[in-house]
């Protein structure tokens, strides 16, 4: 990704960092960068991602603009009360920046679509204004490893971390609801408008650096921003063994909704096999009329290259709603990953989209290597 | 004679009230807004006093208490907490408040709470402090009484009903769990479930394990008492032990599940219900999007259907167990909350309906107070 | 005597007040001291297993607060960190 000289005279000031340069400004010209939520927080945030040349900006919204929004959301102005907040923030972040590309998702963020729609970033941002999207969108950024910068908001107070899969704690670390769905909403109050002016800019801060690698993230570290005592304070966190979702035995594996109310559902489970079975069904294959499963190993490609089942097909879990046609749907599938998280979710996914016959593999490549095969290298 | 139909909602607590013919009302609130208010109580020994049931945003369970009508409320000084565990035994905290009963006649200032996970709390404060009851949170059984078996919201304790002809005497109910009795103020519980399906048991029919979606007691008539339950609706005529399901005589394409049971409170044969698709996947919804409210004026031997005014098609709410209850007025006022915020009236006790309040958030409770 | 800064969602039981004073060598010391002070408030912070609860967060100076039995020094700083939730 080359720059024009159009692009060279705009992002001059960026050019003379050397931490960023031409080499920089290209990698931010290649990212995916997406935007949850386009109010206070997202505001400051897309904005400034769009000027600095994000090549594409991602915003997730399904409100529409009140006039109570325009006290601290910058993305909007007097004529767009009523529009909806999507569309009206691609109009304006295009005019900011012309050389990108701004994709308008108007859509509420939601359990079924939250994999699909974050999987397809290498970035998220998270300015969202309720609790249980916030938990969405870490375990989607968790089960998806994606990197995520999350804010939040209350009267004169903000708080800002970063999780970076694989190397620090992620929200729940922090704040840890045990399970998916059951996180309470938030009180209503007044918020300071130019109060997520500091901490959006603070996220997009972080976004930028995440995407050239410069730096040191936000990562086991929470900041926090107090407007009337003009302070900040940062405090250390760590990972939680025991989390839920990025713990050593965790137990969310999938996405859920909020809870709607009522009784007794029992939830889906999708039938796994351990690696002394798969290897069975491996090893019976061509000596007999059942047909070998598909493997899918729904890991990232670089996990995937490290080394791999012999014979297995590689669908990252982000990309794995695009390419889900690729998948028969009447004879089995396997899914396969590390340690049979991102499996599960990928037996969700795609038994939605008609697959018939998933299962995924108990413990992963992890539990191959320690049964079947250690000569397996698992990244 | 001033009334108020008090509303709770995943979003906080509003109050409805009505002009003196009952035919326009005025909204009034949100108080908490943002709190999740599962249930707003009159107490009728003291009609100043109200308590209300909470889980907050961030900061756990609690309870509020009025002394003036809700219009100034102030936080319990010791909400509902479990005990702490003892060494070895499984840790429980309050996740919600999710119930409130006032005690017996006899007893004021006597207040019994319902909470997820399925425990059971007394206050002889009028609200201010609470203490378990160990009787039920610590039998013997309750450990297989109440097994953590979650509904959405959490294991609900719920449905606590205080016998007005003796303080000693209660009923409660878990959903899941089942109905149980105490005759001693709960320092001993059975459980009273037979004769009642639980479709979704390995054996289904257990003595315990079922999931009672509300229970009534007749205030006149003590000895009655109905059930909504997630396998159908039932009646229950003390001292017999067995529940006979009235939902039987429903509609078949209708069916007998749903959450509310309301009875008219000068006439014990007289029940209302407002069934909720229960088909396969249990959508729990106004069925077809066709809501409508079942009245049996024989003790649910026969039922008749009451949609004049409700929606007519694509109408696809959900009320909830707390959501439906009963004025007291001569004329009988009847009234519900859905899921997406409406709250419903009939003054001709279920002949014609409207809807009197639009708008609010998910609607939890519906309680009349005067 | 140690500072204790509060978090605005339980400023309702400080009437108002961002920081306050309490004493103690250990966070439960603290935690009993700010309840005799402010009645109610430590229930919302910890449940009654003496679990914190899952939207709040104590810190000493910088550090994590992991159990209540932790020591506190005389010139630490107390953090009640309560989970924010608006964007």
């Amino acid at each position: 990704m080359t720059l024009s000289a159009a692009e060279r005279e705009r992002y001059s000031r960026h050019l003379l960092l050397p931490e960023i340069g031409a080499a920089g400004q290209e990698r931010l010209k290649a990212a995916r960068v997406l935007v949850v939520g386009a109010g206070g927080l997202g505001s400051p945030a897309s904005l400034y991602l769009a000027a600095a040349g994000v090549g594409t900006l991602g915003i997730v919204d399904h409100d529409r603009v009140d006039l109570s929004n325009l006290q601290r959301q910058l993305l909007f102005d007097t004529t767009s009360v009523g529009a909806g907040k999507a569309v009206s923030a691609q109009a304006r972040l295009q005019a900011l920046n012309n050389e990108i590309n701004v994709v308008a998702h108007a859509v509420e963020l939601r359990a079924a679509n939250a994999l699909e729609l974050l999987g397809g970033y290498d970035c998220i941002v998270d300015g969202s204004d309720r609790l249980d999207t916030r938990y969405l969108v870490n375990d989607a950024c968790v089960l998806l490893g994606r990197p995520l910068v999350s804010a939040a908001i209350h009267r004169f107070e903000g708080q800002a971390m970063t999780y970076l899969p694989g190397q620090g704690p992620c929200y729940r670390c922090l704040f840890p609801e045990s399970a998916a769905g059951v996180a309470p909403n938030c009180a209503e109050a007044g918020v300071l408008g130019v109060l997520p002016g500091m901490m959006g800019a603070l996220q997009a801060t972080e976004a930028i650096k995440l995407l050239l690698n410069i730096g040191a993230p936000l990562v086991g570290r929470l900041m926090t921003y107090d407007a009337l005592a003009m302070e900040w304070h940062e405090f250390r966190f760590r990972r939680r063994e025991d989390c839920a979702v990025c713990g050593v035995a965790p137990t969310i594996t999938t996405l859920a909704d909020s809870a709607a109310s009522c009784a007794a559902d029992v939830p889906a489970r999708w039938p796994r096999v351990n690696a002394g079975e798969l290897r069975q069904l491996l090893g019976a294959a061509g000596s007999g009329p059942q047909a070998a499963p598909t493997i899918v190993d729904v890991r990232e490609v670089h996990e995937f290259q490290a080394g791999h089942l012999d014979g297995s097909v590689n669908i990252p879990l982000g990309d794995l709603s695009r390419r889900v046609g690729e998948l028969p749907t009447q004879a089995p599938v396997v899914f396969v990953c590390r340690s049979g998280r991102r499996s599960q979710t990928a037996c969700e996914l795609s038994a939605r989209a008609g697959v018939q016959r998933v299962a995924d593999l108990e413990g992963g490549l992890l539990a191959w290597a320690a049964t079947v095969d250690s000569s397996i290298k698992v990244a | 004679m001033a009334s108020t139909l008090w509303i709770g909602t995943r979003k906080g607590a509003f109050a409805l009230r009505p002009d003196a013919r009952r035919r326009s009302w005025k909204l009034a609130g949100p108080q908490f807004l943002g709190h999740i208010i599962h249930h707003v109580v009159q107490d009728p020994r003291e009609p100043r006093r109200l308590a209300m049931a909470a889980k907050t945003g961030h900061l756990g369970p609690t309870v509020y208490i009025s002394d003036d009508r809700g219009r100034k409320w102030r936080e319990a000084l010791a909400p509902p907490a479990f005990r702490k565990a003892r060494e070895g035994e499984k840790p429980r905290a309050v996740e919600r408040v999710f119930w409130l009963t006032p005690g017996h006649a006899s007893e004021p200032g006597v207040w019994y709470a319902g909470t997820a996970p399925a425990g059971l709390f007394r206050s002889a404060d009028h609200g201010d402090h609470w203490e378990p009851v160990a009787g039920f949170n610590d039998h013997p059984m309750c450990p297989q009484w109440a097994a953590g078996l979650r509904t959405p919201d959490g294991e609900l304790l719920h449905s606590i009903r205080v016998d007005p002809r003796d303080a000693r005497h209660l009923y409660l109910a878990i959903s899941m769990g089942g109905v149980f009795e105490s005759t001693d103020r709960g320092a001993d519980w059975a459980p009273l479930n037979e004769g009642v399906a639980a479709d979704f048991m390995p054996d289904p029919t257990v003595a315990f394990g079922h999931d009672p979606h509300c229970l009534i007691q007749h205030p006149l008539q003590p000895d009655r008492l109905y059930q909504q339950n997630h396998c159908g609706s039932y009646r229950l005529d003390r001292p017999a032990r067995r529940w006979i399901r009235i939902g039987e005589r429903m509609p078949r394409n209708i069916g007998d599940v749903g959450f509310p049971i309301v009875a008219h409170p000068r006439d014990a044969d007289t029940v209302w219900v407002l069934p909720m698709d229960g088909s396969s996947v249990w959508p729990r919804t106004a069925l077809g999007g066709k809501p409508a409210v079942y009245v049996s004026r024989i003790g649910g031997k026969s039922w008749r259907r009451q949609d004049q005014g409700l929606p007519r098609t694509q109408a696809w709410f959900t009320v909830l167990r707390q959501a439906m209850c009963a004025d007291s007025a001569a004329r009988l006022g009847l009234y519900f909350g859905t899921t997406q915020g409406e709250v419903w009236a009939s003054s001709d006790e279920g002949g014609s309906w409207r809807c009197i309040g639009r708008h609010l958030p998910e609607i939890y409770s519906v309680t009349h107070a005067l | 005597m140690n500072t204790v800064r509060v978090p605005s969602p339980l400023r309702d039981y400080t009437a108002g007040v961002g920081k306050i004073n309490a004493k103690g060598t250990t966070v439960s010391e603290i935690l009993t001291d700010i309840e005799r002070k402010h009645q109610g408030m430590r229930f919302r912070m910890i449940d009654e297993q003496d679990r914190i609860r899952p939207h709040i967060r104590i810190f000493i100076n910088q550090r994590e607060v992991q159990s209540l039995g932790e020591a506190v020094a005389p010139r630490d700083e107390i953090h009640l960190i309560c989970a924010l939730s608006g964007g």
